[in-house]
């Protein structure tokens, strides 16, 4: 394999990649040659994106799709599948957060968030898993928040969601192993959802900066480019005996216990 | 504390009550002094728990109804707290379970699955913890199936069924442990999976209900957001040397 | 944008055991990415067998002979290495030891040797190379322990006991390392001490394994981990998560 083109021709598909972190692996899962298609249901950020990726591959495809529906989904899917034949990457990055404490969780919101975070997923599985299975081989990775396995105040029920989904992904993993096909998640942090956007917005930049050395092992914002080159290891062959398994790129939030108050502690005594 | 009778005049709700596991539960709680409510949709089930639970105490009754619909859940709310006067105990015990692969299991089975057994959690949930806070106690428990965090093939549905159930009691217990609500979950392997367990055997609707009992008694007081796995060891399995 | 065809160029690595199939692919594998590797090996034939096949690409490494159960040969072993190299940035800690025996079969011996062996020679390389990392701001540190912590294997009670610990090694340096962007993290192998295969897994995998071992050993030491840190990542084609064997 050569590290500088680790996805030399191999076809790639990128769910809801118009923009953030689907944007950041599509343009470096092309600088590694690979053929990208992206769905997405923005259509001028998928054309512009799809403007990018022309530079780097001339059979790059753009496809618009509505998540919520299952006939567009499958729609969609056997598009691509024509187009391209079963893809050897897949990536998804969808995914809906409306936070709220439960007791004021509205029905609307929380229909929603099982809709686009769990059943999308699984609706785009039901169309690619068949083709997938024939061609004896790929990757799958699927972009969580790592409350799937955290516990937060005010997400109970997108915290469900997410844990449904990874739940549901190594399921998934456990399906297809014996046909090649390995299947993991990204755990994401804070820093690098939506949640991260509204601290940096909200808060003074000092205030976002003690947020961040408070909260985190490695003290600062996380980048799109470091979930990409996650997503770029799991995707390639570098990846090639790990199924079923969690990426936490979150710069060790997890880790700490009651990261609050001993971290701040032991910086205030050192 | 009494032992021989841990929930003495404690109000409880049973969803599910009238499943194997939530019948289990509904008579353990009210042998430990428990008024019980269960909720179910069969009403004929419903009937014939009822009339169990009420030989061991009078106070017990029963309400069918639709678990897949909001407002139905909102009724059934409605009539526990009014059976009850308020609720000190939620039990989650309502699911069906469908096996199937991303290929195999129908959208509409899996959008009904995930009704039945996430959103009707979250739901009930978000009823009765009002009544929770006010008390400034209470006991959530969920009960779901052991392929949340450990997996097998032909399970997608179920797991991100039982997934969400976890990773929900882990989050609500963190918005609601200042109204002193604890939120625990149990797992077991649900009906129809024989599988190799360091222990022999296969757990019962009882070894659940105990686990429930616990959960629901003082003893696990400083117990929050925690899975209990009661499958006998299954997901720490590896096999034998040489095997 | 980073250079993928040489991920740790110019950088200096330290691989404390690169003498079985894992630890030399691990040697190889950063030689070809442009790193300068000097390895702990447990004969002379090994160690000149591998320099010999990574002499071209990296012509400055160099192996030592070093038992992980000698405590005074790794504190010399360290002190070698920092002799000759500037700065230590990659260090690698994948000791080996394992013994088939059950609980009762063991003795005081075995044990210490496991803790000697497993855990306390992680404790002197980090004690060695940690503090030029943190003054320098930069550095990964990466302890390979095995997957028979989450699923224990019937007959080697020590080698879970031993590579139990180094999760919880691995979180509390990465904390103190982390504002000094010093990552460390686990891999839960489920390559058995010197062998060269995964056990049994649910995984289709083709080619090598240890190479598969390699290359996420070579990611967590490069940038392109850089945010990833007090984590543990379990390398077994899938077989932890399985509900049973």
């Amino acid at each position: 394999m050569r590290y500088d083109k680790m996805l030399q021709d191999k076809h790639i598909l990128i769910t809801a990649g118009a923009s953030q972190i689907g944007k950041a692996c599509a343009l470096l899962f092309a600088s590694h040659g690979g053929i990208v298609a992206i769905a997405d249901k923005d259509k001028e950020a998928g054309n512009d994106l799809l403007h990018q990726l022309k530079e780097y591959q001339e059979d790059s495809k753009f496809y618009h799709m509505d998540f919520t529906c299952s006939d567009s989904v499958r729609d969609t899917c056997d598009r691509y599948l024509s187009d391209f034949g079963a893809p050897d990457v897949w990536v998804n990055c969808e995914g809906v957060c409306h936070p709220a404490f439960i007791d004021e969780q509205e029905e609307a919101s929380l229909r929603e968030m099982i809709n686009l975070n769990i059943l999308s997923a699984f609706r785009i599985m039901k169309c690619l898993a068949g083709p997938m299975k024939e061609k004896q081989g790929g990757a799958i990775i699927q972009m969580i928040s790592d409350y799937a396995v955290t516990g937060a105040n005010g997400v109970s029920a997108y915290g469900a969601t997410m844990g449904g989904l990874f739940a549901m992904t190594n399921s998934f993993a456990m399906d297809y192993a014996p046909y090649g096909i390995r299947v993991n998640s990204i755990l994401l942090g804070i820093s690098l959802s939506a949640m991260g956007d509204i601290i940096a917005d909200e808060m003074e930049d000092e205030e976002a900066e003690e947020f961040w050395v408070r909260t985190q092992m490695i003290p600062r914002r996380g980048r799109v480019q470091e979930v990409a080159d996650t997503a770029l290891f799991l995707a390639s062959d570098m990846g090639k005996l790990i199924t079923a398994e969690g990426f936490f790129v979150n710069g060790g939030q997890n880790s700490i216990a009651h990261n609050q108050h001993y971290r701040w502690n032991w910086r205030a005594n050192a | 504390m009494d032992y021989q009778c841990l929930l003495a005049g404690r109000s409880a709700i049973v969803t599910g009550g009238a499943g194997s596991v939530g019948r289990a539960v509904a008579l353990l709680y009210a042998t430990h002094g428990a008024n019980v409510v269960i909720l179910d949709e069969d009403e004929t089930e419903v009937e014939k728990t009822v009339k169990d639970l009420r030989e061991i105490n009078q106070k017990c009754s029963g309400f069918a109804g639709n678990l897949r619909d909001p407002e139905s859940i909102a009724q059934l709310c409605d009539y526990a707290i009014n059976a009850l006067g308020t609720a000190d105990i939620l039990v989650n015990a309502a699911g069906s379970y469908l096996p199937g692969d991303a290929e195999t299991l129908e959208e509409d089975d899996f959008i009904a699955m995930l009704d039945k057994n996430v959103n009707s959690t979250i739901r009930f949930t978000k009823a009765i913890i009002p009544y929770m806070c006010d008390n400034r106690q209470g006991d959530i428990i969920n009960i779901t199936s052991d392929l949340a965090t450990a997996s097998m093939p032909g399970t997608a549905g179920i797991a991100a069924c039982a997934g969400a159930i976890v990773a929900f009691t882990r989050n609500v217990t963190m918005d609601y442990i200042r109204y002193r609500v604890r939120a625990n979950c149990i797992v077991y392997p649900f009906d129809g999976i024989e599988g190799r367990r360091p222990l022999t055997g296969a757990p019962g609707p009882e070894d659940v209900a105990n686990a429930a009992l616990w959960y629901a008694c003082k003893m696990s007081r400083f117990i929050i957001g925690d899975m209990l796995p009661v499958n006998g060891g299954m997901d720490y399995f590896a096999g034998m040397r040489g095997e | 944008m980073k250079n993928y065809a040489k991920l740790l160029e110019g950088k200096y690595a330290v691989v404390t055991n690169g003498g079985d199939p894992c630890g030399s692919a691990i040697v190889k594998k950063f030689a070809l990415h442009g790193a300068t590797v000097a390895f702990g090996v447990r004969d002379i034939e090994t160690g000149e067998r591998i320099l010999g096949e990574i002499a071209e690409l990296s012509p400055e490494s160099f192996y030592l002979v070093l038992d992980l159960a000698d405590s005074d040969g790794i504190e010399e072993f360290c002190r070698k290495v920092k002799e000759r190299f500037p700065l230590t940035t990659v260090l690698v800690n994948n000791p080996y030891a394992d013994i088939g025996k059950t609980i009762t079969e063991t003795t005081e011996e075995d044990y210490r040797y496991f803790l000697q062996v497993n855990q306390r020679s992680i404790m002197q390389t980090l004690r060695a190379f940690y503090g030029p990392m943190r003054d320098n701001k930069c550095g990964s540190i990466i302890n390979i322990s095995s997957n028979t912590v989450f699923k224990p294997i019937m007959g080697n009670p020590f080698l879970t006991l031993s590579m139990g610990t180094i999760g919880g090694l691995t979180r509390v340096t990465a904390f103190e390392g982390g504002e000094f962007y010093v990552r460390v993290n686990e891999i839960l192998s489920g390559i058995l001490p010197g062998q060269s295969e995964l056990s049994p897994c649910p995984l289709k995998i083709e080619g090598s394994h240890v190479e598969g071992m390699a290359d996420l050993v070579l990611f967590l030491a490069s940038d392109m981990s850089s945010y990833i840190t007090g984590q543990s990542f379990t390398v077994d084609g899938g077989a932890r998560r399985q509900l049973f064997a």
